[in-house]
């Protein structure tokens, strides 16, 4: 028996470093086994975590093919006999954004609504957000986390003029690259862009204008563990996405002008969220709706623990992730 | 980054704000209630003025101040704003003549100095005229009013060149004693035959700003008009006058009162440098900014040229701009107060070069 972290062999990544040191300090052993040497007989017996596979490749066109290898291969490790911090399926389940709006809701935890499940061309897409009278959507790619082919999409229904932010760019050979800087594409500009960010099977959700603060927009990543908030961050970005991982500034939750008895609500929502998931360890966006403060789940990831802003200060996340294996048998 | 605090006891309501941008501090402080003053400083690093942005707030909450929220300052400064949500457009299918009514029903409405208007229902679809047509119709509750916001919005709830606005000759007239007024979006905006001898501040935010727009500000009769801000924006978003229609703005006397002056956002920022250079407004002006637009060394070599004929300006704002740091350097001997926070970087791709305006991007 004994603690196993499927991830990033390389000790320099923040999530393995992080987690072995929490893991030293309480005096339990780890051992790393990268995806590519991780199979049923060497997790058979032991408490295991699963990272997310190091990420390597900025050609965001390849996203669908990396995840999907990825999806099989949590899926052959969903057997029993090992203990997880999160289950492959529990992960599988919020990895596919579809899936896991559809559970929250009928879980009755409110999401971000979503216009079309499944886009399947730019006209379609047009077509839905015309009849529905909602001019302005988020493109996300199904599988997939972080900003990696995420796309803002407006349009003005009266003059057809069009907007496009997304930090990916077409390149020579027509697949889309990501870069770090969020771009803005214009009217005829959108089409070829909107093209290949369509072929990425996306979702599309409707756009809803952020909260503010101290002129930031701003969503909250709340990390719930176990039954509690273990931790809660503001995001804040000036341009339409925010990402804990773009170079949006953080800002700490107590700088937020929310009320207490918001806090109360969204935290409530995050736990309900994680259980409706079956997730232990769950890293949860929630939008706050300007001039309203309504909360909804953007997206969960159950594997969306990394926070600088508690890796660099009490290592709390992981120090309480290491504690319940150590006592779910990873001795 | 922006903070802000109030100190209040049985003598003094104060506010004092203040704001740290690359290099620069700003502060502006006074009793609440009133416009207060300003003071902009900069430092050498962005690092030293972090620094003392610290001091300066560890300072203030010393003496008791307290750290509030923007609305909450707003608020205290006898400012509110009205704004419908997600929710009320959506779910409740509230419209702008339901936040009408709500200002009109609010019961701190008669202590208000300002009102801010943020989303209507449909903003890229649907005009504001029907709240300022409500206004007008109730304009005897509102004559305390000295300051009206139409149409305050972020890129997220609606592109600045999409906000449909309306027309405000009616309004102007209802409201004689407006010092303030502050436009977001010029598509369908109209001031017709603008005349009022109220007004200190006119400012317009948008993406392009429609020849119409720029002839109603230039044959205005607005005898006390202190500050003129007008976002110039680009071709593509309705700047569609040129250049030279803005030159009769730039005649002495046109405004007598004018001490500040923004020509800003415009992708020929170089360009309309140049025009103020060679205008005759110069030495009436204390502010001037070339501020939110594509300024490049260029402009800033103009201005390095005229550094004479600009010694009298309380500030100098080039704030958001594209000039090198040396070219910095050498403004900044100027012997005028410089803002040149927030430098950019031209994006480059497939082999051209673009310095994109602040509200176009």
């Amino acid at each position: 028996m004994g603690i196993v972290l499927v991830g990033d062999l390389d000790r320099g990544s923040k999530r393995t470093g992080y987690f072995l040191r929490a893991a030293q300090e309480i005096g339990a052993a780890v051992r790393v086994i990268p995806y590519e040497a991780c199979d049923l007989p060497s997790l058979e017996g032991h408490c295991v975590k699963l990272d997310p596979p190091p990420s390597t490749d900025c050609i965001v066109s390849g996203l669908p093919k990396i995840m999907g290898r990825y999806q099989r291969r949590l899926r052959r490790l969903d057997v029993d006999g090992t203990v997880y911090l999160n289950s492959p399926k529990a992960i599988l389940a919020a990895l596919d954004k579809r899936r896991c709006k559809e559970r929250l809701r009928r879980a009755g935890v409110p999401v971000t609504p979503v216009l079309l499940e499944r886009v399947e061309g730019v006209e379609q897409l047009a077509e839905q957000m015309r009849r529905e009278r909602r001019f302005q959507v988020f493109l996300k790619p199904v599988l997939g986390s972080g900003a990696a082919g995420v796309a803002a999409y407006r349009m003005q229904p009266a003059t057809g003029r069009q907007m496009l932010y997304t930090s990916a760019v077409l390149g020579r050979d027509g697949r889309l690259i990501n870069t770090k800087r969020m771009r803005c594409y214009r009217d005829d500009a959108c089409t070829p862009v909107l093209e290949a960010l369509v072929q990425l099977d996306c979702v599309a959700e409707c756009w809803l204008p952020k909260a503010e603060a101290d002129g930031w927009a701003y969503d909250l990543r709340l990390v719930c563990q176990f039954g509690v908030v273990d931790f809660a961050v503001g995001r804040r970005a000036k341009g339409p996405v925010t990402n804990l991982h773009l170079a949006d500034g953080a800002v700490a939750a107590e700088r937020l002008p929310l009320p207490e008895e918001k806090w109360e609500q969204v935290r409530q929502m995050g736990l309900g969220a994680a259980q409706a998931l079956g997730l232990r360890s769950a890293g949860i966006d929630i939008l706050l709706t300007k001039n309203g403060l309504e909360p909804y789940i953007i997206e969960v990831n159950g594997q969306g623990d990394l926070i600088y802003q508690d890796i660099y200060d009490a290592n709390r996340i992981y120090r309480r992730q290491v504690e319940w294996m150590v006592e779910n048998g990873g001795k | 980054m922006k903070n802000y605090f109030i100190y209040r006891d049985d003598d003094f309501q104060e506010f004092w704000n203040i704001e740290q941008a690359d290099a620069q501090v700003t502060v502006w402080f006074g009793k609440l209630g009133t416009d207060g003053e300003t003071q902009a400083k900069a430092y050498g690093s962005v690092r030293a003025a972090e620094k003392e942005a610290q001091k300066l707030i560890k300072q203030k909450v010393k003496m008791g101040y307290e750290q509030v929220s923007e609305d909450a300052a707003g608020e205290a400064m006898g400012e509110k704003k009205y704004a419908l949500s997600y929710e009320d457009y959506e779910d409740k299918g509230r419209d702008q003549i339901w936040l009408g009514k709500k200002i009109l029903e609010d019961k701190r409405l008669p202590e208000l100095k300002s009102i801010i208007v943020g989303a209507w229902e449909e903003t890229y679809e649907k005009s504001c005229q029907p709240i300022l047509d409500f206004f007008v119709e109730h304009k005897e509750s509102f004559q305390h009013i000295e300051g009206f916001f139409i149409g305050d919005m972020e890129y997220d709830e609606c592109e600045v060149s999409w906000i449909i606005q309306g027309n405000y000759e009616r309004f102007l007239n209802a409201f004689p004693n407006l010092k303030t007024l502050r436009i977001k979006g010029a598509t369908n905006l109209e001031l017709g035959a603008l005349s009022h001898a109220g007004l200190r501040k006119l400012e317009i935010i948008c993406g392009g700003l429609g020849e119409e727009v720029v002839r109603s500000v230039a044959e205005a009769s607005l005898p006390n008009l202190e500050s003129l801000i007008l976002y110039i924006g680009v071709e593509d978003y309705g700047f569609n006058g040129g250049l030279n229609s803005l030159r009769p703005l730039l005649e002495k006397g046109r405004f007598p009162k004018l001490t500040e002056l923004g020509l800003v956002d415009s992708d020929m920022e170089d360009e309309i440098v140049e025009l103020v250079l060679a205008s005759d407004i110069l030495p009436q002006l204390k502010k001037l900014h070339f501020s939110y637009g594509s300024l490049t060394d260029k402009g800033g070599q103009m201005l390095l040229d005229h550094g004479d004929r600009l010694a009298h300006l309380e500030l100098l704002d080039l704030e958001y701009h594209y000039l090198t740091e040396d070219m910095v350097e050498r403004l900044e001997q100027l012997p005028v107060e410089i803002n040149a926070a927030n430098a950019q970087e031209p994006d480059k791709y497939g082999g051209e070069v673009y310095y994109y305006p602040m509200l176009t991007e």
